[in-house]
């Protein structure tokens, strides 16, 4: 990657990152928006790695590394109430989950 | 790159009290595969003493300022104050819990340990001085809140409001994260002590993607700490978890980020602060003004107490504006005061609601002076001082609030600050309208038939007693408090 300068990261991660965050206001399906957040959550993994890399820290790698492991414990968490409520039966449209409205 | 092990700093005294938390819960984890489930209430005894054991765990950080593990934690009063807050709501979480569970056959092992969970996570938040053990201590307590509010798995109305937390609270991490990215990659430091010393520099205020990180970062933590325009989620998750939940988290949470906002803001950018004075306070006012204004329609009491919650958060932040210790010192005292008036308006939802049916309607609420005399005293009480009525504490935690807006306007000899002022004190006037119609309601004759009367709980008039007279004593003599909340407040770095 020498020949890649680090600004080219950068904006790559800001378009993933763009890209899970209008996914997420626009989607309806409760795992695509789950998806979408994973989405954004790679484009901080890669934004961490490339500044590291640009700074010469390990720091970045490091916090890449926090970032995956604790993003699967809420994948976890995630699923299983993704899951919870579609056994309760229910449409899997975030709009149509609307039982509390003031 | 060589890492010298010893220079990392392994002291383990400075995070006993999240050992001991983290301790406790898995220790509860496995009890719980031997006590058989008429017996849960040893559980909730063994999650008591573990928190009773990380309150004394965190008297010894008081007046210290040890920095261990590589500068990412630090044992300083600012963390001994917030453990001790966080310590004591959950002990009277976990208090007020066995009876409600039962009543609605929820009574798990698991809720304990996810307690213990969220409070390790907090206290680790409150005690965390580097981005990353900010992301941990943050993704601690918000994993075991997701579970939390949707505990009561077969109700469609819990399950919702975990999935919405879920969503809304994943977003919210994803932009705190781009956040921290960004300040990383604009001063290659992700200590806050690193940060600090970036953030002093003369043109660290034209580093644009410093300033955006900070921007991000505080997008994630306001949505922590339900401040507006980011507390969207917080009406339905308060709504649709059990209600002794929502009692721990509107409180613990709340306290919890702005242990961090406070640390960051106050620590870490104070040099900044005629960057983020602007945002910040438009937060604070839109929080003051979305909370205050839609609590006044709303007939459900969780709610009511939503968005009285997002429009304490407002009078929280207020505190921070000033970027001093001084502001930070009626921050801290305001959360104290939060966390105990807050909790007891709660815990008296919880125990009318004991029986699980819809009774969190102001028209059950109709001449409960009459059937329910305690709660509905002990509720006065809390009402009155969450508006801000003397004797109470939440009186002076206004009273201080303004005051430091006041000072910092003399020291700076600027006009900035008289507005959000202004703005507190005019929706100050206007929440005593909600808040005091409850008390009205529930000195209303009542209609119709008369549901009978349901004993207060031991443990939950217990509770209630203690909280009421916490609201009164601390409000009679508040000067306690404040002198610890202004040694808290003088956060080094």
């Amino acid at each position: 990657m020498s020949g890649v300068p680090a600004y080219y990261f950068l904006w790559l991660s800001g378009v993933i990152f763009t890209v899970g965050a209008v996914g997420v206001l626009i989607r309806r399906n409760p795992l695509v928006i789950f998806m979408c957040i994973e989405l954004m959550l790679n484009a901080v993994n890669l934004a961490f790695a490339a500044m590291g890399r640009y700074l010469n820290s390990l720091d970045g790698q490091v916090f890449a590394f926090l970032v995956i492991t604790v993003a699967a414990a809420e994948v976890v968490v995630g699923i299983a109430i993704i899951v919870q409520v579609y056994r309760a039966g229910r449409n899997m449209d975030v709009d149509e989950l609307d039982l509390m409205k003031s | 790159m060589i890492v010298n092990v010893n220079a990392i700093g392994i002291d383990y005294t400075t995070i006993l009290p999240e050992l001991v938390v983290t301790g406790t819960a898995i220790l509860v984890l496995i009890l719980d595969l031997f006590i058989p489930a008429d017996r849960r209430r040893i559980l909730a005894l063994v999650a008591i003493l573990g928190l009773l054991g990380a309150l004394v765990a965190s008297i010894p950080l008081w007046g210290h300022n040890k920095f261990a593990f590589g500068d990412t934690v630090v044992g300083d009063s600012f963390a001994a104050f917030f453990n001790v807050i966080l310590a004591l709501t959950s002990i009277l979480t976990v208090l007020i819990s066995p009876r409600f569970l039962r009543a609605r056959q929820l009574d798990y092992g698991e809720y304990y340990v996810l307690i213990l969970a969220a409070t390790a996570g907090m206290m680790l938040l409150a005690a965390a001085t580097s981005l990353m053990t900010i992301f941990l201590g943050i993704e601690l307590l918000s994993l075991a809140l997701y579970v939390l509010s949707g505990f009561a798995r077969t109700q469609l109305r819990s399950q919702e409001s975990a999935l919405k937390y879920l969503l809304l609270g994943g977003f919210a991490t994803g932009f705190l994260l781009y956040g921290m990215a960004l300040i990383y990659g604009a001063t290659g430091a992700t200590t806050l002590r690193g940060l600090a010393l970036v953030a002093g520099s003369p043109t660290a205020g034209g580093n644009a993607l410093l300033l955006l990180g900070i921007g991000f970062l505080s997008v994630g933590l306001a949505f922590k700490a339900s401040a507006a325009p980011f507390h969207m989620w917080t009406p339905d998750v308060y709504e649709g978890a059990p209600t002794i939940v929502t009692t721990f988290m509107s409180v613990a949470t709340k306290a919890a980020a702005f242990a961090a906002v406070g640390r960051v803001f106050v620590a870490v950018f104070p040099a900044l602060q005629y960057r983020w004075y602007v945002p910040l306070a438009l937060i604070a006012v839109f929080s003051l003004f979305i909370g205050n204004l839609v609590a006044i329609v709303q007939d459900n009491l969780k709610r009511m107490l939503a968005y009285s919650g997002i429009a304490h958060a407002g009078f929280i932040l207020l505190g921070v504006l000033p970027g001093t210790p001084d502001g930070l010192a009626s921050t801290l005292f305001y959360i104290a005061a939060y966390a105990v008036m807050n909790f007891g308006a709660f815990a008296v939802v919880t125990s009318v609601g004991a029986r699980g049916e819809e009774t969190a309607n102001i028209n059950y609420w109709r001449g409960l002076f009459y059937r329910r005399p305690f709660l509905a005293t002990t509720m006065t009480i809390f009402m009155l001082s969450l508006a801000g009525i003397p004797p109470t504490v939440g009186f002076f935690a206004k009273l201080f609030v303004f005051r430091s807006l006041v000072v910092a306007a003399q020291t700076a000899n600027s006009g900035q600050f008289w507005a959000p002022l202004i703005v507190a004190i005019v929706m100050t006037v206007v929440s005593f309208y909600y808040y005091l119609r409850v008390v009205v309601v529930m000195l209303m004759t009542p209609e119709g038939e008369v549901t009978e009367r349901e004993p207060v709980g031991a443990s939950m008039g217990t509770v209630l007693a203690i909280s009421a007279a916490a609201t009164v004593i601390l409000g009679l003599f508040p000067g306690v408090i404040f002198d610890w909340a202004s040694t808290a407040a003088g956060v080094h770095l």
